[in-house]
Order: C-alpha cells, then structure tokens, then sequence
C-alpha cells in the first residue's frame, strides 16, 4: 500500500489508497440438502487519486500491476469529475464501536453445517410437506485507508447472517417462505427459526380471496423494502442536490406522520458498517433523517459534498474496493413504537399482513412510487390470520403512506431485505388490486 | 503468466482427493463511467485477476475462491477439505453425480471487432459525452440526467481433472440514459439502453436515442398513473421478453426441481403451459449476443433448448449436476458471473418464437387495454412472478390512446402463460443493458427475443 501511495505522489500531490481483505465462509442447504461449503477470500486495492483538479479511481487485485493501476488511475483523473477536495488527515482521539459480532470471527464449517442441519430437521418435523432451504454466511473484512494528508486508519467488520426459508408445492399452488436474520446483540437459534417458518407455512395452507380497494396493511420489516428503498434514495445528498428528491427543500419540515423517526446510525454494535469514521476517512455520526415526521438533512460523501458546497456527513462508504466511495447509509434504522405485532394484528378489523413483495426497486424509486405484487402475504379478518392471499397487488407513494395513513408502529425490529433495521409498520387505506 | 501450467499443477496434486476438480481463473479488465447531467460523475477502471477451485468428493460439493494466485493450493485444500465434509454428510441417495460430457480442449474466439480494450478512454468519453449533453441541455424541463457506461473484457481460462481445458473470452459494453423531470415534487423518468459484445461502433451514433429519451420524459409529465385493474395486456418485444424470462424461464432452470419431488411433478414434461402458437427456448446462439457462447462455466458444451413446443412443455435448463440427476440431456446452462463463484444454472438468450400478428391486429379488437413498452424489471417466486414496463399508453377501441405511467403487473405461472392469446411477427432481441440476478449473482448477461404478446386478465396494480 505505502508503495501504491508513493508511486501515485510521484505524479500528484493528493491521493488515497484503500485496501480491503475480505472472508466469506458459506455452507448452504438446498429443498432440505446440505449442498455445499464455499470459501471466499478477496483482496485488493483502489487508488483515488486528484490530479489537475480532477478526481480518477482505479483498483486491483493484482499487486504486481501496482505500477499500471497508478497510470489506470491517472487516466481516470484527466477525464472524471472536478473535485476541490482534499482527503482528510488523521482524526486524533476517535471512539471506538465494536462492529465486530465476535460470534462471527468463531463460527466453524462443522458448527454452521450443524446450524443449518437442526433448522432443516426440525422444520421437516414441523412442517413435514415443506422442502427447507438455509444458509450460514459469515463475512469478516479488514479494511485501510492511507493518503496523502496522513490518515492511515484500519477498520474491521464481522457479521454473520442466515438466510432460512421453505418451498411447499401442492399441485400447481407454490408457496415460499423467505425469511433473514442478521444477529446483533442476539443470536441466531435455528430451531426458533424453523418455529417461525413453520408457523409462516401453516398460516398459509388455506388460500383466501382477497378484495379491490383501500385496505389496511400490516407490512412486516421485508414488507416494507419498497418504501425504505425509496426513503434511502430520498435521503442521498446528490439526488437532493440535482432536485430529484421529493425531500428537496423539505428539510425542517413536518412532511411525514409523527410516529416515523429514522436514523442513519452508525453506533449501532455489532453491524459491520458501525464505526467513528467512514470508508473515506471522515468521522460519522448518528443523525435523525426523519424525526417524528419532521425531515432532516440528506446525507453526503466528499465528492458530492465537494460538488454542491456542502460538508459530508461521514456517509462515504464502498462496496469492496473495486469501485469508488459513493453516499450511503452506514445503517439506516427505523425508530420502534410500542406495539407488540400480535396487538396490531388484533387491532385490525380487516386488512392484509404482507410480508415479502416481488418487484421491490423495479419502478420509479425515488419518486416513492411502489406496485407490487404480494409475494407472502395474508388475510386478516376480525383480528385473525385467515388465508394466504394470491395475485394480488398492492401499490401507492411511500411519502404519501407515510405521511397520513400510518396506524401504528411495532416495538421490534428485524432487517428488511436491503438491511434496513425496521418495525412492523400498520398502514392504512393501501391500494389493493384482486383479479375478481 | 503460465495459467495453465499452474491450472495442471493444483489438479495433478489435489486430484487423488476428489473424484472432481475444477479450476477456473480470470483475467478481467472493467470501465465504468457516469455521466450527471453534463458532467462527469465517477470514472473508474478496474484490473482484476483471481480464480476459484470446485471440488467433487464422495457425492459432495466444496468451493473456494482466491485472487492472489499464490493460494490457488490453499484453495485446492480448501475446497476439497470442504467437499469431502459436505460427502462425509449426505446419505448414498442425496449425493451428487455429474453427466457426462465430451472433454473439450479448445480455445474460443468471440470475434471481437472493436472491444472495449481498443478504444480509449477519452474516446469512450467523448462518444457517451455527446449523448450526455443531449440528455441535459435539450429540454429545460429536464433536472436531471444520467449516462451510465459499464464495459468488461475478460480472459477465461477452465480447467478440469477430467483433462478439459478450455481458454475463452467475455466482452459487454453498454450504456443506459435516463432523465428525469418534476411532476408535483415527484420525478418522472424515462430510460433507454444500448449496448453491443463485440463493436463499440454499435454504440456510436445513437444521439437519437438519447433524443427519444428526452420527448419520453417529457411526454411522461403529463401522464396520469395507470387506474388499477384488471387488462388486456399487449407487451412490446422487450416487456415480452422480460415476461418469459421472469414468467417461465427461471422456472426452467432444474436446480429448482432436480431435489424436489413436488417441482418435478408440477412441472412432468408433456405438460400443458400454453395455446398451442406458443413457442419457447433458451439458446447459446446467435454469436454476438451476451448470452451466446460455445461452453459454460462447467466445460459444457452449449445447445439450444427448446422448453415450450406448441404449448406443451418439452425441455429444460442443466448443469452436469441436474442433467444427472434427473437423466436428462445436458445444455451447457451452467454459469457463473465472476470467478468469486460457483457455476449455477442460468439462462443465456431466451425466446418466444414469432408469431403472424401485425401489431394492429394484436390491438385491433381491444376495446380497453393497455400496451406496455419495455422493462424496468421483473422478479419471480416460481408461481407468482411481477414485470414491470417502463412506458405504457391506454388501448381505446382498438387504438393507441393516452399515455400513462407506473405499470406493473402481476403474474401467475400456471394462469398468465395460459392467457397469451396472440402473438406478433416483429421478433427482435432486447436486453443489451442490466443483467439477470440469482443466488447473489448479479448481473449476468443475458438476452431476451421476442415478438410482441397479447395476454388477457393481466392484474395491474395503481391506485
């Protein structure tokens, strides 16, 4: 790395070195199999350096190229954007948060295989016309970032998390069943898991009808992917700045319902992406995007805070090393509100409980807009889970569901899909549409 | 670098512990560059050099992957340390066996003409600049526009213990342009994509695409979102392609039904999926298209397979591990989208073949329906399955009427393929930009080709 850095001062005076190590371990079970065991170790490096004004970035895994990704890099620079930047220099006394799930850093071959064993046993036992599918993967990363202005700050992350799901096939009528779990401050217990996956299987062994029209919904965290999907395009900074958000100019405005706070939150133990800086050097902080309603700043790399006059919120991050930083959340996290899910099902007359959509991201994101069709979803009347529902879709606007129609929000939290931390969220007068 | 000499040396040493073993290593070069508005956003390049190891050991598998070439034997160890735990695990009736297939020892051309490492960056830049500016100065209602740029050229090199080698080559470039304007606070967009394997050429000269773009998005402003319902559905070509690809596709892919019992019998071959006009396969062919090549990632060499016949369900997707199991024929379907992993079952370019309906005649006697214009994306569970377009316009009385926007809808396997009642004459192949996504491999090159469809009783979901 020092001698990357050194090669790319030969030619300017700004520039930056971000090396990554990066561990996969994952055993999988396929329709109740142990299929296979898989290993993964990546490393490299990206070079992001500003020469003549400009900003170029390159990377590789191949150290003996070092000489060639310096030039890959300059060549960049003469054609990418205009960056007035420079890189930060050492932070001084920085907290630490542990971002390392220590479970992670533990977990063997034989222990995962075990894991994955008991939640396929015990599912079967439960639900014994179900083909149990599950995998264990534990991520482990080291990261470094070195530049020019003398920052060299060395970052771990450790994380393991579990996919555990079921297929049942009855004829031509297919039912799956996925569910995730990321462990933080708990642990993963695979036959709680098969418990919740059986229980998700019986609720759906009868299909129901399901009617057109306004309805309300309980949307479960994986539920909600649409609309936090379109709340964390909302939020990013360059698409404020370019005034495509429907945030922009909203800042310190009531637009949303009071029962919704969301934090971009990197304190949070354990995750991954936790810590005091940023993948470019920059310190973090937890910061309320929505705070009862009322809209918050949007969030900002260098580059784009660079670009607009604007001060990054330490929300560079990066996938891997082969591409540049961009604005990211570190973790955006949904406040929870004090209902426990059973009363929020029995606070419903009659409504939908979806729990999985197809088509999440597929449509106009950032304009809020969601249409999909409900990939796990059920019919609740009188309080009660009658039936799976099928072919059905719900659609509407996440800053319009958000903003009036929201009933009530649930006191725990799990990830949604694209790793938000989110409660069950009751929402009222979603548009339904049934094929009769 | 030797590849081969270090290919040959981790499987002469680690063989006597499996009964298979594969090692794959590429060489990958990568630009990406985004333009916002006028401007240049980020402009990267990306060298890429790595492999990975799959092993075969009393019926289990094991896999690792490495990109410093000094642990290629690491991963030797790794994967067959792990294969054999995974065979340690399985009873005689769960473990694994491949098909057989011809040893090919080849080295494949793709017939590059202008690929993406003969043109340079600043020639790129200018090219897709062009299109930029276009993008952002041709109508002031316009806030903001984007011209993403990805391309790749990789040497593959495959080696297995069955004496396989086999040296090929991968190339994509493609671009996509949005725009997007606002509409009540709101944004509306409009996209398009081009994009070509082998001739940079293919992507010059397309400012008028980038024009179209424009007048969509601005056309899109005053567009009413679509009233939910239940239509009449004319998909164009590229949302008809999508369609089979999300509807019936993914379902064609056996590792889904190879280990259970009950996909099997759902999906008996012989069995009825549509009218009797419907015709469908996935093809390695023609050359040129992102989802042709002559082997897959397994060695296998790639044919066509046919998957709907006159209605009737014919055939389906394999890798050596489902060809086996299910005694089937193998088609060469087994891809992986980098060397960080495993081989899986996939599509490559899949088709409906044409019909001999002009697209009046599809309309002609619909009295109110919609007809939708290209993808946005699409995502399936097996029975139920949604598909999104990116332009749509109402169908009046047999007519072209207003447009409207934020379609999508929902489908049922075993209901919507049924409810195809008619398709066109204008085949063409779509999908030069995105990809395909599974098993946390994203996005794999793929190609759709179709002609437009009529499907009846399509829900569409809106308020």
């Amino acid at each position: 790395m020092e001698k990357i850095l050194k090669k790319a001062l030969e030619s300017t005076g700004k520039a930056e070195v971000f090396y990554g190590d990066y561990r996969t371990a994952e055993v999988s079970y396929e329709n109740g199999k142990l299929k296979t065991v898989s290993s993964v170790r990546m490393t490299g490096a990206g070079l992001r350096l500003i020469k003549d004004g400009r900003l170029g970035y390159a990377s590789t895994t191949d150290f003996s190229q070092s000489d060639r990704l310096v030039t890959a890099a300059l060549d960049t620079a003469a054609a990418g954007p205009r960056a007035r930047f420079d890189f930060p220099g050492d932070p001084g006394k920085i907290d630490s948060i542990d971002s390392v799930k220590e479970r992670a850093t533990k977990l063997g071959i034989s222990e995962m295989v075990e894991m994955g064993a008991k939640y396929v046993e015990k599912l079967k036992k439960l639900a014994p016309d179900c083909y149990p599918d599950t995998s264990i993967t534990v991520e482990h990363d080291r990261t470094r970032i070195l530049n020019s202005s003398g920052l060299d700050y060395e970052s771990e992350g450790a994380m393991y998390h579990v996919y555990f799901g079921a297929t049942v096939i009855k004829g031509s009528d297919v039912l799956m069943v996925p569910a995730f779990k990321i462990p933080l401050e708990d642990e993963y217990d695979p036959e709680l898991a098969a418990e919740e996956a059986a229980e998700k299987i019986r609720m759906a062994e009868k299909v129901v009808e399901a009617k057109t029209g306004p309805t309300t919904v309980l949307f479960s965290p994986m539920g909600l992917d649409s609309m936090l999907m379109a709340l964390g395009a909302g939020f990013n900074g360059k698409y404020v700045e370019l005034g495509v958000s429907p945030i922009k100019g909203l800042t310190g405005t009531k637009a949303l319902s009071d029962k919704l706070t969301v934090w971009n939150d990197p304190t949070v133990r354990y995750w991954y992406r936790s810590g005091a800086l940023d993948q470019e050097g920059i310190r973090t902080e937890k910061r309320a995007l929505i705070r009862e309603g009322v809209i918050g700043e949007p969030y900002y790399d260098l580059l784009t805070a660079d670009m607009y006059g604007r001060r990054s919120t330490g929300s560079g991050y990066r996938n891997g090393f082969e591409a540049p930083p961009s604005p990211s959340v570190s973790l955006m996290a949904v406040e929870p509100g004090d209902k426990e899910v059973s009363e929020m099902l029995a606070s419903m007359e009659e409504g939908l409980y979806v729990d999985f959509c197809l088509g999440a991201g597929q449509g106009n994101v950032l304009a809020g807009e969601f249409s999909n069709n409900i990939g796990l979803g059920y019919k609740v009347e009188g309080g009660k889970i009658v039936g799976r529902v099928k072919n059905l879709m719900i659609a509407g606007n996440a800053y319009d569901a958000l903003k009036d129609n929201i009933i009530s929000v649930g006191s725990r939290r799990g990830f949604s899909m694209t790793m938000c931390l989110a409660p069950h969220v009751l929402v009222d007068k979603v548009s339904v549409t049934a094929k009769k | 670098m030797d590849f081969r000499g270090i290919m040959a040396d981790a499987i002469s040493s680690y063989k006597g512990r499996a009964d298979y073993l594969e090692v794959r290593i590429e060489q990958r070069e990568a630009t990406s560059l985004l333009y916002r508005l006028a401007e240049a956003d980020s402009v990267s390049v990306k060298l890429v050099l790595g492999g990975s190891v799959r092993a075969l050991a009393d019926g289990g598998w094991g896999f690792a992957a490495f990109n410093d070439l000094a642990a290629v034997g690491k991963a030797c160890e790794d994967a067959v340390t792990s294969a054999r735990y995974v065979g340690s695990c399985l009873p005689a009736s769960e473990k694994v066996s491949l098909a057989r297939v011809t040893t090919a020892y080849d080295e494949v051309d793709l017939g590059i003409s202008r690929g993406a490492k003969d043109v340079t960056l600043s020639d790129k830049m200018r090219v897709l600049g062009e299109y930029a500016q276009i993008l952002a100065k041709s109508d002031p209602r316009v806030v903001s526009s984007h011209v993403r740029y990805g391309d790749f050229y990789v040497r593959k090199y495959f080696a297995n213990s069955e004496g396989a080698y086999i040296v090929s080559e991968g190339s994509d470039m493609n671009a996509s342009f949005g725009a997007s304007a606002m509409k009540e606070g709101r944004p509306v967009e409009a996209f398009e994509g081009v994009g070509s394997t082998l001739d940079f050429t293919d992507l010059e000269g397309k400012h008028d695409v980038a024009r179209e773009v424009v007048e969509t998005c601005i056309e899109t402003l005053d567009a009413e979102p679509v009233k939910a319902g239940v239509y009449t559905v004319v998909c164009d070509p590229h949302l008809a392609g999508v369609f089979i690809h999300e509807a019936f596709g993914h379902l064609s892919e056996s590792d889904f039904i190879a280990e259970n019992e009950d996909a099997r019998k759902m999906m008996t071959l012989g069995r009825r999926f549509g009218q009797d006009f419907l015709n469908v396969a996935d093809e390695p062919v023609p050359a040129g298209l992102r989802g042709s090549y002559k082997y897959d990632d397994e060695g296998t060499p790639a044919v066509t397979a046919p998957l709907i016949t006159n209605g009737l369900l014919v055939g389906r997707l394999h890798s050596r591990e489902t060809a086996a199991k299910m005694g089937e024929p193998t088609t060469g379907n087994a891809r992986a989208v980098n060397h960080k992993f495993a081989p899986i079952v996939r599509m490559r370019n899949t088709v409906i073949r044409p019909g001999k309906a002009d697209f009046d005649q599809l309309i002609g006697d619909i009295k109110l329906g919609i007809f939708a214009k290209a993808a946005y994306g699409g995502q399936t569970m097996i029975e139920q399955f949604s598909f999104s377009a990116r332009e749509a316009f109402m169908i009046r009385d047999g007519k072209l009427a207003e447009r409207v926007r934020d379609v999508v809808m929902a489908g049922n396997l075993f209901e919507t393929l049924l409810n195809i009642e008619g398709i066109g004459s204008d085949f063409r192949w779509t999908g030069h930009t995105g990809g395909c996504g599974k098993g946390g491999q994203f996005p794999l090159p793929v190609m759709m080709g179709s002609p437009s469809i009529r499907i009846k009783n399509v829900v569409v979901g809106g308020r």
